[in-house]
């Protein structure tokens, strides 16, 4: 308690209440004496006292406890001198002064004043923390909070410079400065905090340390001892679970700063350090929800079935803006032994790789050490790398970079890589934020491959189905028919050699040559619908004429091919327009049909249009629902389209090379 | 001398024929309809290399061509034949077991003079085409003489 009665350090009050405390301590018990003067009696002289307390209070109230105690002397000295002779002439007034009531005045007027200044000291600091802990509930601005604390710190505590750093990388860095003085100091600046009072200490042994600057070692102290400060305390500031940073308040003066100064210290200390709990959470969950959301868009992109393309870019961008690095690319490793970029981005113009560019694995680079391990990899420094690309980041000013593997079905396919000018922007989780995006890189291309091997696979099954039924066409042909067709003409000859009029025979043989006709041409039907020899024959041309010719409805036929196409591309072709024709004629009513073949942009462009009623469902028909299997087996596309009333089209798209 | 002597068959004692068709039991089987319809089959060959030897040596009037000769193609092998404008060119007939229904647009892209159904295999059939064809040629060479 009494540390406030000699501290140099006590609470700055306004310098006019200041004023008025101490003219109040001169001014106060003279007059009290001169009032009470003419009082003669003991109880009037304890009244005096009673008076006296009650000013000495109302003095500390204002001016804090030394105006008080200041006060409290005066009075005790003018009721020993101004009470006895020769000041009292009448002998009646003369009066011992009661030792015991002065006493106690003394030791009263002390207390009181004391606790007074303390219930003062406390309450002062109970509103300055409550005006911090509004702007922390506010989420001031960091750098607002900080010079708010700071500058209460040093009004409360009578300190004449408050200094609050922040821990980093072994070093301190100055975040905000206050100075009662003039605003000389420098908020920012590095100095090591491995040495010196300021040096950092484990959370749990988290003190007040109090110091003598002109003994205190550290380049902080010896800053502190070059703007004049000769004592100074200093308090750590933990935010989770950990050294946040320190604030120190200094004081030109030599004595010790009191335990008011260290509680004031620790009172923002601990608020600082919950604020920036509280922010460094906030951060952390806003970081978490940008990178959900990220990976939400890629995941969409990757469930939509989106090319892979697409999510390859739209990777290198979402990591570039989370990680907050300067460029990121995605290599794809070939079987080469090369790498080659399949999708860049980044902030600057210039900067970026160029998608397809490749390079052979080796050197010092972070391809290469991936490709080598399968396993996230970073650069901290680009000293001594090797390799083409990554000496071209160098020479841009790169500094650091991290990696992190796609692997893809067990197997490494690829890599996504970040790097940055600045080292400090490449967090310590920067791998494993990569490595939730590899992980839909991964899916995308597995997926992409499974469509592909399925795309094969069906047009594998349709080819061999196609083939079998060709071969059936065929050996019909080569067999059946063809003995069918020699056993006619040996009916016919044996026609000719029976003789004229020999009745019944030359019917029957007639009946048998019927027949087999009937048989043959039953046979021919049966082979064209299992496989149109015209097609195999002739190619694409001839059998769409062939088509256009036993249509129901007239056709008009544009074929701008004549080139023969790959097997597969003429018999979806085929029949599509077979199929186009066959439902033309059952359902369209209509008038003309025109069908269109064209081989463009290394596609065949079938366009079928007809003149009918139209408004049919294109979901409806499982004809073509096949048709659908068959062109899109080949990666090609199909869309029919049919208004109520304005015909039915159809357009397919049938890719050349598979 | 040769040309003269294929004027005078087209009076009446038969055509010099070739007939080509990778399926032998037929081939066989129209040599024998074919002769006994007074035709004169000079010979048979059953692939595409066989026919060209054959036509260069007998050098025949007819030659007989079966569009599906196996694994080759009896339509490429009527293009080498039949070659327009020349006097000496054998007038080449394509034959197959399909219906010309089937094969209307085949026949119709071949410079073969016509195409007759195997199971309609006829001399009568064969003069026909040879006489359609001989009008077509002589109206083009008159055609070509007035120039």
């Amino acid at each position: 308690m009494l540390d406030g009665l000699t501290s140099a350090w006590v609470r700055q009050r306004p310098v006019a209440l200041q004023a008025a405390a101490w003219l109040l301590a001169v001014v106060g018990p003279a007059l009290l004496t001169v009032a009470a003067q003419p009082l003669h009696s003991a109880l009037l002289q304890n009244g005096f006292l009673f008076a006296a307390l009650l000013l000495v209070i109302a003095i500390a109230v204002v001016g804090g406890t030394r105006p008080a105690l200041a006060a409290l002397v005066l009075t005790i000295v003018a009721r020993v001198f101004f009470f006895t002779p020769p000041f009292i002439t009448n002998r009646a007034a003369i009066m011992p002064p009661g030792m015991v009531s002065l006493i106690g005045f003394a030791i009263v007027g002390v207390a009181v004043s004391t606790l007074i200044a303390s219930f003062a000291q406390l309450a002062a600091e109970q509103a300055a923390l409550r005006r911090v802990a509004t702007l922390v509930a506010h989420s001031a601005p960091a750098q607002e909070l900080f010079r708010a604390a700071i500058r209460e710190v040093g009004q409360l505590s009578g300190a004449d410079y408050v200094r609050m750093c922040r821990y980093e990388s072994g070093e301190l860095v100055g975040v905000a400065a206050w100075s009662r003085t003039a605003a000389h100091f420098q908020a920012g600046g590095r100095w090591s905090a491995v040495l010196g009072f300021a040096r950092s200490c484990t959370p749990a042994r988290r003190r007040v340390r109090t110091a003598d600057m002109s003994r205190a070692c550290g380049p902080l102290a010896e800053d502190a001892r070059a703007h004049g400060i000769r004592s100074a305390a200093s308090v750590p500031i933990v935010a989770t679970g950990r050294n946040w940073g320190v604030m120190l308040a200094g004081s030109t003066m030599k004595w010790a700063p009191p335990s008011c100064t260290g509680r004031c210290l620790t009172s923002f200390a601990d608020l600082l350090g919950a604020a920036i709990s509280s922010s460094e959470s906030r951060a952390a969950i806003t970081r978490l929800a940008e990178e959900q959301m990220a990976l939400r868009r890629v995941a969409t992109l990757v469930a939509r079935g989106a090319p892979p393309e697409a999510v390859f870019t739209a990777v290198t961008q979402e990591t570039g803006q989370l990680l907050q690095v300067h460029i990121t690319s995605m290599v794809r490793y070939e079987p080469d032994g090369t790498s080659s970029i399949v999708a860049s981005w980044g902030q600057g113009a210039g900067t970026n790789l160029p998608v397809g560019d490749r390079e052979p694995l080796g050197g010092k680079n972070l391809v290469t050490i991936i490709s080598q391990t399968s396993s996230p990899a970073r650069l901290d420094h680009y000293d001594g790398v090797s390799g083409a690309r990554v000496e071209r980041l160098a020479a841009s000013g790169f500094h650091a970079a991290v990696g992190a593997p796609i692997m893809v079905q067990g197997r490494l396919w690829g890599a996504v890589l970040a790097a940055s000018i600045d080292r400090q922007a490449l967090s310590p989780d920067a791998e494993a934020r990569i490595g939730s995006f590899t992980d839909l890189v991964a899916t995308a291309v597995s997926n992409a491959q499974n469509l592909a091997e399925l795309t094969a696979s069906r047009a594998r099954v349709l080819a061999a189905a196609d083939e079998a039924r060709r071969q059936i066409e065929r050996d019909l042909h080569d067999g059946a028919q063809q003995r069918l067709v020699s056993l006619s003409l040996a009916v016919r000859d044996a026609q000719a050699a029976v003789p004229p009029r020999s009745g019944p025979l030359a019917e029957e043989l007639a009946s048998v040559a019927e027949g087999l006709a009937s048989v043959l041409d039953d046979l021919r039907e049966l082979a064209r619908g299992i496989h149109p020899t015209v097609l195999s024959d002739g190619g694409l041309g001839p059998a769409l004429k062939s088509l256009a010719r036993r249509s129901i409805v007239p056709v008009d036929l544009d074929v701008r091919t004549i080139e023969r196409l790959p097997e597969p591309v003429e018999v979806a072709a085929y029949y599509v327009i077979s199929e186009a024709l066959t439902n033309a004629a059952k359902h369209s009513n209509a008038s003309v049909v025109q069908i269109g073949a064209d081989v463009a942009g290394n596609a065949l462009h079938l366009h079928v249009a007809d003149d009918g009623d139209g408004g049919a469902d294109p979901a409806l028909g499982s004809g073509l629902t096949g048709l659908k299997d068959r062109v899109e087996a080949l990666g090609g596309t199909i869309a029919v389209t049919s208004p109520a009333g304005a015909g039915t089209s159809l357009d397919a798209d049938l890719p050349l090379a598979a | 001398m040769r040309s003269a002597g294929t004027c005078c068959n087209a009076g009446g004692v038969g055509f010099g024929l070739v007939v080509v068709d990778d399926n032998r039991s037929f081939a066989d089987c129209a040599r024998v309809h074919l002769e006994r319809q007074g035709e004169r089959v000079l010979g048979v060959a059953y692939t595409s290399a066989e026919a060209l030897k054959l036509v260069a040596e007998l050098r025949p009037d007819v030659v007989l061509v079966d569009m599906a000769l196996g694994d080759e193609c009896g339509l490429d092998l009527a293009q080498l034949l039949a070659q327009p404008g020349c006097a000496e060119a054998p007038v080449v007939i394509l034959i197959s077991a399909y219906s010309p229904y089937d094969v209307a647009e085949l026949i119709a892209a071949s410079p073969a003079a016509g195409f007759v159904p195997k199971s309609d295999l006829s001399s009568d059939a064969i003069r026909q085409i040879v006489a359609s064809s001989r009008g077509a040629a002589a109206g083009g060479r008159l055609a070509w003489k007035n120039h």
